[in-house]
């Protein structure tokens, strides 16, 4: 497939990336997931400690969707740049580590850490980790909060800055700009969306905690007008993702203004969802006649609202 | 690395009780599966958006594979309906699983559908030279499974039900000591809450004992960190894959639930 994609010295050869948490590290993927097709692996979030995650149960099936609640669970820097770092030189394909933190210090440590790393091109900011100085609200929703944590990790990190922005605002756009403005080389969106589900019958919620994330088809069509809506607010490139099972789904999310895309639950429910919808792209393209994938960014037929 | 991605048509499958179907498949081309594995299936055989569901692998002779099907809900409602003939996606085998190890007298304890596992273990134990004792357990003669199929490979069954309806009327435990007398380990599948009475009964008796837990799951394979359980392992405790790092551990170091670990 004719594509490539460069963000500020990441290049990514192919439109698809892994979304953060649903491919580890890349380690010990089944070779369904063939990274030869992907053009970059992002990691599972690590932060500066380990953390151990949430209580089980973490998972439950919703129509069209997944609600997770893992907690980040991750072996916290330390380990990832020891263990898990050297092995990342063997991947056929660039990393992006997704990096959280609980306290903007946080943050900006793991940041000027990653920065040691020279073989990390890039790293991608998770900001739905809930601020605990400011009761939990995740940093991304706050656009004053978001631009400041930005500005800080890009003096931190010199290479490729990714910001992953949640969903869970009234308007991205306040956060999408904020974030360009303060830096960032490109977003990623959208993160899951805050959900719930209760078992009528034991009166208690499906997962160990109440509040969980949806992901999956299910969230699709706000993924879809997100990035619609953060497209028309930046001049930087745009990751799209949320519940893409096949090439099509690929083709829409570029319509409505993503540069490359990243599959997650698809992939979780069958291993062989890269491969398919990459073959599926592949034949979208021809049959439309299109002659490189990034051909369709924003390139949706939309003349504006009438009436 | 193996693929363990496979679509295979069902060959049979056959109602054993009324809530359990019995499923065999020719998967040849999958891995042989060492007891204790299983399978991620996708019960309802669409592209729609639903996980896929685990299911023991029950027995594995000459290519062809067994699972034993159990109502619980819709997908495992779905699967029971579907004909031989029909096409079943999956993924396996998944996990690590029971330990054979040359020459030993093994117990086998199986739950109600829990003993889905033993009759591939049953056969491999006795490949290696062993012997196996059974103890099956369950509320009612409908909820015991593979004891037909268990009788080739055991030199023995102690049978359990709460109703007395089939064998000793009582608790699957109440057959502990019996079983482990002559057992060198024993190798447990059944609810988690009954392994952690089982954990206790083997401590009582000295007997090495491995459990195969069950927890939700989503990926099946490793990815996600959903069916995490609390393992102690090396002096640290963490949450480990059941998928991956299990289903199979030893019962020491399963950290048994009390909230201990629970956070807010």
């Amino acid at each position: 497939m004719k594509y490539s994609l460069e963000i500020r010295g990441l290049t990514i050869k192919s439109p698809f990336v892994t979304a953060s948490g649903t491919a580890g590290f890349g380690l010990d993927l089944p070779p369904e997931i063939d990274l030869r097709q992907i053009g970059a692996l992002t990691t599972k979030t690590i932060t500066l400690l380990p953390r151990e995650g949430n209580y089980p149960p973490r998972v439950w099936e919703v129509p069209s969707g997944i609600l997770n609640s893992i907690g980040l669970q991750n072996p916290g820097f330390e380990v990832f740049a020891s263990e898990v770092y050297p092995l990342l030189r063997d991947l056929p394909i660039p990393v992006i580590a997704s990096i959280g933190g609980s306290t903007f210090d946080e943050y900006v440590e793991i940041a000027k850490a990653m920065d040691s790393l020279k073989e990390i091109p890039a790293i991608e900011l998770n900001v739905s980790c809930p601020n605990v100085k400011e009761g939990g609200i995740q940093f991304g929703t706050d656009p004053g909060v978001l631009g400041d944590l930005v500005s800080e990790v890009r003096k931190a990190f010199q290479r490729t800055l990714i910001v992953k922005l949640t969903p869970n605002v009234t308007s991205i756009v306040p956060p999408a700009a904020a974030a360009a403005r303060s830096g960032a080389d490109a977003l990623s969106l959208i993160n899951t969306v805050k959900g719930a589900a209760i078992d009528p019958i034991s009166r208690k919620p499906r997962l160990n905690r109440l509040s969980a994330g949806l992901s999956g088809p299910a969230i699709k069509p706000i993924a879809v007008n997100m990035i619609w809506e953060a497209f028309n607010a930046v001049e930087i490139p745009i990751i799209g993702m949320g519940g893409i099972t096949s090439g099509l789904d690929v083709a829409e999310f570029m319509l409505a203004g993503a540069s490359a895309v990243a599959i997650g639950s698809s992939s979780l429910v069958d291993p062989l969802s890269f491969a398919r919808a990459f073959d599926e792209l592949e034949q979208y393209l021809m049959e439309q006649q299109v002659e490189s994938a990034l051909d369709l960014v924003g390139a949706v037929l939309h003349e504006g609202e009438q009436g | 690395m193996n693929g363990i991605a496979f679509s295979v048509p069902i060959r049979s499958s056959e109602q054993v009780s009324s809530q359990t179907t019995k499923i065999s498949f020719n998967a040849e081309e999958m891995a042989e599966p060492q007891p204790g594995q299983f399978l991620m299936i996708n019960c309802h055989g669409s592209n729609d958006f639903h996980l896929k569901r685990p299911f023991s692998i029950s027995d594995y002779d000459r290519g062809i594979a067994t699972i034993l099907v159990k109502r619980v809900g819709e997908g495992s409602a779905i699967l029971q309906k579907r004909a031989p003939g029909e096409r079943i996606e999956l993924l396996g085998p998944l996990g690590n699983g029971f330990h054979v190890r040359e020459g030993k007298h093994v117990l086998l304890v199986g739950a109600g559908i829990g003993s889905a596992p033993l009759p591939l273990l049953a056969r491999r134990v006795k490949k290696a030279g062993g012997k196996v004792t059974v103890l099956l357990g369950a509320r009612n003669k409908h909820e015991i499974f593979n004891f037909k199929e268990l009788q080739p490979f055991a030199e023995d069954i102690l049978l359990y039900t709460e109703d007395g309806s089939l064998g000793k009327l009582g608790l699957i435990t109440e057959g502990w000591e019996q079983g482990a007398r002559n057992a060198d380990y024993a190798c447990a599948c059944g609810p988690n809450p009954l392994l952690r009475l089982l954990h206790d009964k083997a401590l009582a008796t000295a007997t090495p004992l491995e459990v195969s837990l069950e927890q939700r799951m989503a990926c099946g394979y490793g990815a996600c960190f959903g069916c995490v359980h609390l393992i102690e392992r090396d002096g640290s405790t963490r949450y480990e894959r059941v998928c991956a790092e299990g289903p199979v551990f030893r019962s020491s170091q399963v950290c048994w639930p009390s909230k201990e670990f629970a956070q807010s």
